[in-house]
This record gives structure tokens, sequence and C-alpha cells, in this order.
């Protein structure tokens, strides 16, 4: 296949070696590089998007993990950060990227996060007025609402009680998600089509000019540079079933944007020297998480309803506590109970279970990726201050699941069965618990290619160029300088926005 | 094929992270082939340990359950993962016979209890890990068959089938 095609492409196109030849290259179709193509568009520009994983529409997607975490997940849903505690760190793959499979959650960043990033890391692109309009823009573009009562159902709603019985400060979440019908299988991709992810919105955005081409099942390894001019990338088409490489794909581009996410892109860039690991790779975060379950005499359904649809802000305490609901098999993973009757009778009553969790805001850990002749290498290292911080949340999530009336609440330490009373979570959940005892879980992974006006402490300067080269961007969430402390799909397609309009010279 | 409990405890301990240790450990051969009998005994024995029947209406050890196991381990898993869900299993297999003279699939119920207990206890991480890739894998399985799904009422999503829902609001775009 010669010669480049706007519109969609995918595996079943390709019948040999793969040559384009465009204005920008944007290797990899999430969150950041779908925005990214969208502003591009806007100036005409010919783009090729290139994506290791496959087209998807609502009626391929099936109720069941192992089909999910084969086709939708990085690392068929087995990616993790080891440490002083191992972590499961999920990951979309396909058009979409994590937007595919992630809750639709849409948060501003924080003022005071940007303010942060502009004070402390230079970041003069990041203006409040600039990314106010880039958020506006994105809150139309994905129809961004807080979805009605009718479908936020009882697994939300029963935090909501016990939020508002102890006063705190919670709320319902906006989401991506206007045609929410509530099926709680979010993390399979959304059945219906009401969940506007990055290939529905801004995708279909960049499609509309008629300059974009998406390319599918196209994994790209090597670049090949001249002075500080990357001149061309190459790889390999991908079989969606095997994964294996099938036919050879160059790319020639005056400008490419690499939009790999935060473990993706700092390993495209190591691998083929184009920066090196003093901050490539490094200050990964990643917003570690733990789930805990709570049983109710009354019927909850736990998988009925919005996904992740309330949440409680502690921000100025280093976390926000959100709902969560997920499959059965998932739940079995997260019961960290021994085998036995008491586990069973849990499993068994499910529909009488409600779930949430604690966020936090990476303050004091940190990790980094690499690439060894093994293969990556990703770490995480889980600080005091924020071990302290998850504890402060599970026991907060409990007395909220206590006012709520349950019955027994899982304290969310490995080994501990349900519990009763908050003298006994308490004593489940001591401050001297060390990460590896509690079940840890991150799903937003941040800051390997970091921005920065010097070149001496950042990947890439404000405009997302990497630094040394002339032609070479960065757009995805591994460019903040920062942790958020908020769900970052908003900030991250902001990011895409900036990225491509300054390629477009409109920065 | 020799292997020593040693090495496979180690490329067990791995998890499905990463399979470089677990390749050299087990062999290329057990990338393609389909799990051993003994394999089917162990995970077969382990998810009956988790789910023994009552009060859910199908036994781990149910061979729907061992065949979709298998179905994910074949399908689902990249080949590194495969070696090191293999190793996981060999060393749950052959594990016991060190310390308890008999395989695990030999175990009666309660000794299997007490050996995924061990296994649980997060002091030793890589072994707690080991065991979460084969949870992750049993309960993928399990909870694939339909009448489990009906006893959990799981199928009810949402009150309407996967069919319909399908055939509902396309939401924004």
């Amino acid at each position: 296949m010669s010669g480049f095609q706007p519109g969609k492409n995918g595996f079943q196109d390709y019948r040999s070696k793969i040559h384009l030849d465009v204005d920008v290259c944007v290797i990899g179709a999430g969150a950041g590089g779908c925005a990214a193509a969208a502003a591009l568009a806007e100036s005409g520009l010919r783009v090729a998007v290139l994506e290791e994983g496959s087209h998807w529409e609502p009626r391929d997607f099936r109720q069941d993990t192992a089909f999910a975490f084969k086709n939708l997940y990085q690392g068929r849903g087995a990616r993790t950060l080891r440490g002083n505690t191992v972590i499961p760190m999920p990951g979309g793959r396909g058009v979409g990227g994590s937007t595919l499979i992630n809750s639709g959650i849409c948060f501003r960043c924080p003022p005071s996060v940007l303010q942060t990033w502009r004070d402390e890391h230079g970041c003069e692109t990041i203006t409040n007025e600039r990314f106010g309009a880039y958020f506006d823009r994105i809150w139309e573009t994905l129809g961004v609402t807080v979805n009605p009562v009718a479908v936020q159902r009882n697994n939300n709603l029963i935090f909501k009680s016990g939020a508002e019985a102890l006063g705190l400060d919670g709320r319902f979440m906006a989401r991506s998600a206007p045609g929410c019908v509530g099926c709680g299988i979010c993390q399979y991709g959304c059945p219906t089509g009401g969940k506007t992810s990055a290939d529905r919105t801004f995708l279909r955005q960049a499609l509309s000019s008629g300059t974009v081409g998406v390319y599918a099942n196209c994994r790209v390894e090597r670049c090949e540079t001249v002075g500080d001019h990357v001149v061309a990338v190459e790889g390999h088409t991908i079989d969606p079933e095997t994964h294996e490489p099938v036919h050879g794909i160059r790319v020639r581009a005056e400008t490419f944007i690499v939009s790999g996410g935060p473990v993706g892109s700092p390993l495209f860039l190591l691998r083929n020297g184009l920066a090196d690991n003093t901050h490539c790779g490094e200050h990964l975060v990643v917003h570690p998480a733990v789930g805990t379950l709570a049983r109710f005499a009354q019927e909850i359904r736990p998988w009925s309803g919005v996904t992740q649809g309330y949440y409680v802000d502690c921000w100025d305490e280093g976390f926000l506590l959100q709902t969560y609901t997920v499959s059965p098999d998932q739940y079995f993973l997260l019961l960290q109970t021994a085998p036995g009757p008491e586990t069973l009778e849990i499993l068994a009553d499910l529909s009488h279970v409600a779930s949430a969790g604690v966020l936090v805001h990476d303050e004091d850990s940190g990790g980094r990726v690499r690439w060894t002749p093994a293969g990556p290498d990703l770490s995480y290292f889980m600080g005091e201050g924020d071990r302290r911080r998850i504890i402060d949340g599970l026991r907060l999530c409990a007395e909220v699941f206590f006012a709520a009336g349950a019955t027994a609440v899982a304290p969310g330490r490995l080994g501990h069965r349900p519990v009763t009373t908050m003298a006994e979570i308490r004593a489940a959940l001591p401050h001297d618990v060390p990460a590896s005892h509690l079940p840890i879980y991150a799903s937003h992974p941040m800051g390997t290619c970091r921005m920065g006006a010097d070149p001496e402490t950042s990947v890439v300067d404000p405009h997302g160029r990497v630094w040394g080269w002339s032609n070479l961007r960065v757009a995805d969430a591994s460019v903040f300088p920062t942790s958020l402390g908020v769900n970052p799909q908003v900030t991250t397609m902001a990011m895409g926005l900036l990225v491509g309009h300054s390629v477009a010279g409109r920065v | 094929m020799a292997i020593t409990r040693r090495a496979v405890l180690a490329a067990g301990a791995v998890g499905l992270g990463s399979g470089v240790g677990v390749a050299v450990a087990i062999g290329e051969a057990d990338v393609s082939a389909e799990l051993s009998r003994d394999e089917r005994a162990t995970v077969a024995a382990a998810a009956a340990t988790w789910f023994p029947g009552e009060p859910f209406p199908v036994s781990g050890d149910d061979q729907r359950v061992v065949d979709a196991i298998e179905q994910i381990v074949m399908e689902v898993l990249a080949p590194s993962q495969r070696l090191a869900f293999r190793a996981v299993v060999r060393a749950l297999q052959l594990g016991t016979l060190a310390a308890r003279g008999r395989a695990f699939h030999d175990l009666d119920a309660e000794a299997r209890r007490d050996v995924l207990q061990v296994w649980a206890d997060p002091s030793v991480l890589p072994r707690r890990v080991a065991l979460d890739s084969l949870k992750a894998v049993v309960g993928m399985a399990y909870f694939r068959v339909p009448e489990v799904l009906d006893h959990v009422g799981y199928r009810q999503t949402c009150g309407v089938s996967l069919g319909q829902l399908n055939s509902v609001g396309r939401g924004r775009a």
C-alpha cells in the first residue's frame, strides 16, 4: 500500500509495505494524539495518525474481561509497576487509547496545578486563558455532563447518602458520557456509544477535514534522523489477532508527534536515542488508588448504574474518594480474603456489595520507565506520605460506608476480612501498614517526558518539542510536569490541542 | 524436562508481568503446547479450592471452567505471559511435593486452602503476585459460566440484553 489515504485504514486494508509522505505524523491515537490531530486538521495539514491497536465500534465490544484484556488493554491487562510493592497499571490500546476503557471522568486541571507548571517549570504556554478555552472546547466536543440520578443507581447513591450524612464535600462527577444508560461496564468498551471516547469525538473532527488518515494496527519502532531532524519513522503492521508484525511501514513527515502515553512515549524516545534517561522516563507519577467494598442489607447491584459516578473532594488532604464498579471476576480478585465460606458468601451475595476507593495525588512517590535488554522496566516507589494518605482515605471511605448503613466493610488491606465497626477498621489500617500490604492499583500514568523551560530538567519545551530535535514533539500525559490529583483525560486532550496548534503555528 | 524446584519457584514468582526469566526456566516448547494433564489438574484444583460449589451452582473444577482457563492461557495471554503462568502453575503443583509430600491437586481441600492462604501472604510479595496471576485467570474463566453469572445476577446489566444495548443511543460525536 503506497500513498496517503485519508479516512480510516486498518489491517484488512494492508496488502504490502506501506509508504506515506505527509505533513505531520502522529504516533498514537489516544486522548492526546486524537486531540492533536483535530487541532492540526483545522489548518488543513495532511496528517497520518498511526496506532498499534484496532478501530472499534460499540457493537464490537463484549462483556468479557478476557476479550477486553486481549484486545483493548496494554500488555493484555497485565502491565505492572514494581518497587516497594507491585501495582497493576492498566492502559488502553486501540484507536481512542485509554478513553476506550476509562470511566469518562472529566475534571478541569486545578488552577493551582497549572500555576505550578508555569511558575516552577516555566511552561509559559499553559496560560489560564488558553487552557480555559481548551477545557471549554473539550466540554463541548465530548458533551461532558453530569448523568441523571436515574442512571447513577445504587452503587453511587449509597455512597452519596453516606457522604451527606457525614457532611462531606461530595458530588456527582462530570463525565464524557452524555448517552450513558448506566451499564457499569465502561472498562470493556462502551457498548452503547454513550461514552464519547476520543475516537468518536476529536478524531471524527479530524477525519471530517478530509486531510487526516488514521492507520490502525501499525506499530512504530524506529526512526531515521539527519542532524537535528527526524526524517521518517518505521515499523510494522500488526495482526490484530496474533499481535504479530506483518508488513513494513515507513512514514516521512515534516513533523512527528509522539503520543504513545507515559509508557510508550519515553520508551520510543529512549530506544531510538532521541533523549537520554536523565529525565526521559523519569518522574513517573500514577495516582495510586486502593478500592474497598462494603456489604449492605439492601440490594445494591453494583454493576448497574454509572461505572464511576460520585466523588468526595478531599483535595486539601491530598486524595479523592471515588465510587467504582467492576465485573464479578474483578471483585473476586479485589476480595483479598482467604479461600473459604466467608469469601464465597460475599461473592455469591455481590448484589448487596457497594464499592468505592481512594485515589491519591502523588506527592512523595515516583517511578520511572526504562528500556532494558529484557524489555520495558516499569518501577514505582510509594512514599511514606502517600501511603499514609491512602490509609486516611480508606478509613474515611469506610466511615462513609458505615454512615450509609453498611453492615460490614472490607478495609482494603490484603488478607483482612470485612469488619463491622470503625474501631476494627482503624485496627486493620494502622498508619504503619506497608505499601505491599495494600492492593494498590493505578491507571493514570503521567510525567515521564516532562515539559519545562530548562533542557537540564525537562524532556520537552513548553511547546512539546523534544529538546535537541527541531521537528519532534510529544503530546500526551507524559509531558505533565507533575501529578494532577484528578483524572487526567481532559488535561491530556488539552495538551494535544496545545501541541497541535503549536505545530500549526497558532501558539 | 528437568526443572529444579528453586528454578520453578523463582520463575513462578515473576508473575505475569514479565516472562524473560520464565522462558529460561521452563523452555520454549511450553509457549505453544496446550496445558498438560498435570497442569489442568492443578488449575482445576486451585479453582475448586476457591469455588468448591455451594453456594454457587458450579464447582471450579467443572470442565467448562478448566477449558476456559486453558483457552485464556492459549488465546489471551502473550507467549511470555503464558510461560510465566505455566511457571506459576508448576510452582504450585510441585511446591507442595517438597513441603507436604503430594502434588497440589492430590491434597485435600483444607490443605489446598492452607497452601493458597500461605501464597496470599503479602510479606512474600513475588509469591503473592504469582497467586494473583493465577487468581485473575481463574476468575475470568469461572465468571464466564452462564449459571454463575445468573446466580450473581450479573447478566441482567441495565435490565436489558447486550443486543438491546447495542441498539440504543449512540451518544454525541
